[in-house]
């Protein structure tokens, strides 16, 4: 029963995907950013290695450094949800009392168009810039370490990432409700999901207690999780305890979602929004 | 079946204070304005009736609108749709599939996505059965001549092919209601009449009970058989289009032209009475009578003015809705056979109560 109700969800995962590529310059803008953000991280931590006595700073090699800000960049790229833009543009352009009208559910909606517009990115920036990238880090810097089950779990875990950005994004979305500073609302999850989940920098610089607390937050498993995964860092029983925490914020960040996005439809229907 | 019970919409505005000091004391203080935006508004809608829903600018037309199709919550009263009230959560899913909204100011469509695409996710969203959806889709491409746009993407629409595309939209799940929020707003006079047109036949085919809220009277003239005037949220008026129209009297303005300028005595002594009003234009040779039909029959006039003038040419003219509304709005202080509700004590046109309910 649930399943069927589902179902008809689907046909949002297919207009995200249309949507991505109803934009083509759009999507090559993305590629761009990622380039450029993977080059200067890349040119950051050359210096950085050139000028360090320490060949491995933080558990990584430059090779591994290297592939790590390539990762990250694409992953920070294919990962972003556009559920809090999306939200925004409705409140503000009045379009949420026609969301409200349709018998259907506003949080789903979202969640399975970003699905879709996941699977795209994945599919058409993500997967050739991973493969373009590999292959300057395999051949020009001799990276090594990676393994073809660690490569295929990284997509799955992927997508547990986009989950997790989904959800937080849809909850801060819950603000543009009562706030019309959406503008920094999105540039502070922003740089926060920047900083605390190794997008920034790998969050093995970070000191050890900073980690311990981070590993049980939602942040590391949007970038850090999948790039460790990729380059063969993660062991099975991390990976097991990463993904239980990753599925358990995903329903403690959707409950606390649900419960704001009640409150946020209640403001509409008693005050008018 | 609509019914609207005793309905009641308030809103609370903060008191604000004026100046820079006064924003900032509006920050503490806990005092707000009750706006009263429906206020106590009845009425019932049988299966398949179409009823303008009208008012000024601010009457408490799209609030009605919105709790009808279940966006707001009414602060009082009761709201039902077919026995269902559209404002709870649990009735609300079954009310939404009985439903089509038009917002001409808004549109429902997906606006990256081709207009296939949006109808195939309509289809999705209300559950329509494939083969039903392939017939009534095709129905409404032909009808609204939606062919050549048909994989545009929405963004890429004019107003035109917008509004006739979310017309479409709306009707994709057959709804038993229609409601139509200012559909011809920017339209120009072809599509207008086009959409009004295909309006018209879907209500026929479809038996659909249709909401009109429009500025514009036409629009109304040519859909409802009912009209409902809105004035401060509350119901000044409830009939007939023919009612409304003869709201002030069966008026008709008779233009008589003469080639040389009309002396009125005579007209005035045998008629006073029944004219409410002589104009005259081009220094005298167009002579305007507007007489009230229900005391004087045109014929009447009309051949009074034959047998005692040279008359050259004639004119008549029936009092329109556009013209009775006008003077509805002009003036809402109106006992209109004693039954006409207004706030005589409002000010800023809507009604409002100070209250301190300890809340912000």
């Amino acid at each position: 029963m649930a399943r069927g109700r589902l179902k008809k969800y689907f046909i949002f995962t297919k207009s995200g995907i249309q949507t991505v590529i109803a934009y083509r310059g759009r999507v090559a803008l993305w590629c761009l950013g990622a380039v450029i953000n993977a080059l200067l991280m890349g040119l950051l931590w050359w210096a950085i290695y050139e000028f360090s006595p320490e060949s491995v700073i933080g558990g990584y090699t430059f090779p591994q450094m290297l592939m790590y800000v390539i990762l990250s960049a694409i992953v920070f790229e294919v990962i972003n949800s556009d559920s809090m833009g999306t939200i925004v543009d409705d409140v503000r352009y009045g379009l949420i009392g026609m969301r409200l009208m349709k018998p259907i559910n506003y949080r789903l909606q979202l969640g399975f168009t970003s699905l879709g517009s996941f699977v795209a990115c994945m599919a058409i920036v993500g997967i050739p810039m991973i493969i373009m990238g590999l292959i300057v880090a395999l051949c020009a810097f001799g990276l090594s370490g990676i393994v073809w089950y660690n490569v295929l779990l990284f997509l799955p875990v992927t997508l547990l990432s986009a989950l997790v950005y989904d959800s937080i994004g849809f909850l801060f979305g819950q603000l543009a409700f009562r706030t019309q500073a959406m503008f920094g609302v999105s540039s502070m999850t922003n740089v926060l999901i920047g900083f605390l989940s190794g997008s920034m920098i790998p969050l093995a610089i970070y000191p050890s207690w900073a980690q311990s607390i981070l590993f049980y937050t939602p942040f590391p498993t949007m970038v850090s999780l999948p790039v460790r995964l990729f380059l063969g860092q993660v062991p099975w029983s991390e990976l097991g305890i990463s993904v239980a925490v990753s599925i358990a914020w995903i329903i403690v960040l959707n409950v606390i979602a649900h419960f704001a996005y009640k409150g946020s439809v209640r403001h509409v229907v008693v005050f008018g929004g | 079946m609509i019914e609207l019970k005793n309905v009641e919409k308030h809103f609370k505005k903060p008191i604000r204070g004026k100046g820079v000091w006064g924003m900032v004391k509006t920050l503490f203080s806990r005092k707000y304005t009750l706006v009263k935006a429906v206020d106590g508004v009845s009425f019932t809608v049988n299966d398949g009736e179409a009823v303008g829903y009208i008012g000024a600018n601010g009457a408490g037309k799209s609030t009605t609108i919105k709790m009808m199709s279940g966006i707001l919550t009414p602060s009082r009263g009761e709201i039902l749709i077919d026995g269902k009230r559209p404002y709870r959560n649990k009735e609300r899913n079954a009310v939404l599939k009985t439903i089509g909204v038009v917002f001409g100011q808004k549109t429902q469509l997906w606006y990256d996505l081709p207009l296939t695409e949006t109808y195939e996710l309509l289809k999705h969203i209300y559950e329509v059965p494939e083969a039903e959806y392939k017939t009534r889709l095709g129905e409404l491409i032909e009808l609204l001549d939606m062919k050549p746009f048909m994989d545009a993407p929405v963004r890429t629409l004019s107003l035109g092919q917008r509004m006739r595309a979310d017309l479409a939209a709306a009707m994709l799940h057959n709804p038993k209601t229609l409601f139509l929020d200012e559909p011809t707003i920017g339209l120009d006079v072809l599509v207008k009449r086009n959409l009004i047109n295909a309006v018209n036949a879907l209500k026929k085919e479809y038996n659909t009970t249709l909401i009109l809220t429009t500025h514009a009277m036409s629009d109304i003239e040519l859909l409802c058989e009912r009209v409902i005037i809105l004035d401060n949220g509350k119901i000044l008026f409830d009939g007939t289009l023919n009612d409304v129209k003869h709201m002030f009297g069966d008026k008709r303005d008779i233009t008589i032209s003469t080639p040389s300028p009309l002396d009125v005595t005579a007209v005035n002594e045998k008629f006073g009475a029944a004219i409410d009003r002589i104009a005259a234009e081009d220094g005298g040779l167009k002579t305007t009578f507007t007489i009230d039909a229900l005391k004087l029959h045109s014929s009447e006039l009309l051949n009074f003015m034959f047998n005692n003038y040279a008359v050259a040419d004639v004119k008549i003219a029936e009092t329109g809705i556009e013209q009775v509304v006008e003077k509805i709005y002009a003036d809402k202080n109106l006992d209109i056979d004693g039954n006409a509700i207004v706030n005589a004590d409002d000010t800023d046109g809507s009604k409002k109560d100070e209250v301190n309910d300890g809340t912000r």
